[in-house]
């Protein structure tokens, strides 16, 4: 039989002022998919993945994760579910105030109020084993590039080892080397702690390295979704415009 | 139209105050307080602001003293200053220039703080991995202020009256124990109990909308400027509007 979708949006609608960003928009993520939704930039894809999240609530149109109605959850309720989420912001959003130690600590301590000291170190260690960058352990966010504090933010958000991460451009602002570094460890991630996945982007050297399915999204609505190899074939100038 | 567009955006930004702190009450019905974090924020906002609560204080007890001494020299009563510079700086100046001080010093920290950490999108960062950011950050940044400031303001009353002593001594030769006899020996319950339990209003409030202007701030980096400034334009008015109030109601109940 199959396994029901992580994730099932149906019919979402978002607007902001007169600027509908989100129209009719419906999309559902398997089990240990990465699937990566492509758009323009404005097109409305960080807002969709912040409604997932709850960051944004949309005006009309339901979201189930993990089998949870999103929107009908009380606050401790969201609370919960959310510690089996991660999300990899654009911004990386590391807490610029603690080191990188307490960066990945944070989260721990306020969920797992018992946790040992030791098996704390342990989860430490091995986020950052995971974005190979142990020696970063006691530096502050702002000493570090561009490229460590996304591995970093990687290693923040894969710290409560959750079951859906999503990734908000993840390789926006890095040369294609680090771009490329960073969609390995998507795919990676993904191997080592079977998580599902979607990935905001428009760069696509990394969507098409990280994904399994593709969904175009355009004027606030599913355009067109499949693998990277039958868009890239499409014949409709709307698609194809993303290939070239 | 009745109310102008202004009229319209203080209304909407007063209502939207009122829900914030709503919500800090809300959250004190189950509190679950990180008193860790509670103590750091104590020691941020309270010990951290005690060298200039101190200056401010003396030096506004010495010149207060020095400035009222040629008045009452005039109508031959100047045995009688240490009695009014106690009152005055027990009852009012001392709790409002400690609030005011604080107001400057903290509401404007808060609100760049939490202003920062809202443009650079950390406070998103808290609440996708599950944490009320409210909570953690909010509520405790306020119980703090609300604890603090009277703290502040006894000792910063408590190095106001030395100021007072030495602006007393400058001109005459008073002893440190006859000073302070001669203020307590005047000041009654209904002097301090009220201006203490003030300043719990005036530290809540310094809280509230320090907080709530970096928690709301948006447009970047001015953003980030415009809360810390407006968070202390706005607590220092509040301050005054608070002192009006109180001053009413302890003369309604007599405490005057």
């Amino acid at each position: 039989m199959m396994e029901s979708p992580v994730i099932i949006i149906e019919h979402l609608y978002k607007q902001f002022g007169d600027n509908i960003v989100l129209s009719d928009f419906s999309l559902s993520l398997k089990k240990e998919e990465n699937l990566v939704v492509l758009g323009k930039s404005g097109s409305g894809k960080s807002v969709l993945v912040k409604c997932v999240v709850g960051l944004i609530r949309p005006d009309r149109g339901s979201i189930h994760i993990l089998g949870k109605d999103l929107l009908g959850l009380e606050e401790d309720e969201l609370n919960q579910l959310r510690t089996k989420l991660g999300f990899l912001f654009q911004s990386n959003a590391l807490y610029d105030s603690m080191t990188i130690r307490e960066n990945l600590e944070f989260p721990l301590l306020k969920h797992h109020v018992k946790i040992s000291e030791a098996e704390m170190e342990a989860r430490v260690m091995e986020v950052l084993e995971n974005v190979g960058l142990e020696h970063t352990i006691d530096m502050m966010p702002s000493e570090l590039s561009g490229g460590m504090a996304k591995r970093i933010a990687l290693a923040r958000a894969m710290i409560l080892r959750p079951d859906i991460i999503f990734y908000d451009e993840p390789t926006s602002g890095l040369d294609p080397v680090t771009s490329r570094e960073i969609a390995s460890l998507i795919l990676q991630m993904k191997e080592k702690y079977h998580t599902s996945s979607i990935i905001i982007s428009h760069d696509m050297a990394c969507v098409k390295i990280t994904a399994d399915r593709i969904v175009l999204l355009l004027e606030g609505k599913c355009y067109a979704q499949g693998t990277y190899a039958e868009l890239e074939q499409s014949k409709d100038e709307k698609i194809r415009q993303f290939f070239i | 139209m009745f109310f102008s567009s202004s009229h319209q955006q203080f209304l909407k930004e007063t209502g939207s105050i009122s829900r914030f702190a709503g919500k800090f009450f809300s959250l004190g019905i189950k509190p679950r307080l990180d008193f860790k974090e509670f103590l750091v924020q104590c020691y941020f906002i309270g010990y951290r602001s005690l060298p200039l609560v101190g200056l401010t204080g003396f030096i506004m007890g010495l010149v207060l003293t020095m400035q009222l001494r040629p008045s009452l020299v005039l109508y031959g009563v100047e045995s009688q200053l240490p009695v009014m510079v106690g009152i005055a700086i027990v009852r009012e100046i001392g709790p409002v220039i400690t609030a005011l001080i604080f107001a400057g010093k903290i509401a404007s920290s808060m609100g760049a703080e939490l202003g920062s950490m809202k443009v650079t999108e950390q406070i998103d960062a808290m609440e996708v991995s599950g944490i009320n950011p409210f909570r953690y950050l909010v509520y405790i940044r306020i119980l703090a202020s609300t604890l603090m400031l009277p703290i502040l303001t006894i000792l910063g009353d408590a190095i106001s009256l030395f100021g007072a002593y030495i602006g007393v001594n400058i001109n005459s030769v008073t002893s440190l124990n006859l000073f302070f006899t001669q203020v307590f020996r005047n000041l009654s319950m209904g002097d301090v109990v009220p201006a203490l339990i003030k300043t719990f209003f005036f530290g809540f409030a310094i809280g509230l909308i320090g907080c709530y202007k970096g928690f709301n701030s948006n447009k970047g980096t001015r953003g980030v400027g415009s809360a810390a400034n407006s968070a202390v334009v706005l607590s220092s008015v509040l301050i005054f509007v608070i002192d009006l109030l109180a001053v009413q109601i302890t003369d309604l109940l007599g405490l005057n």
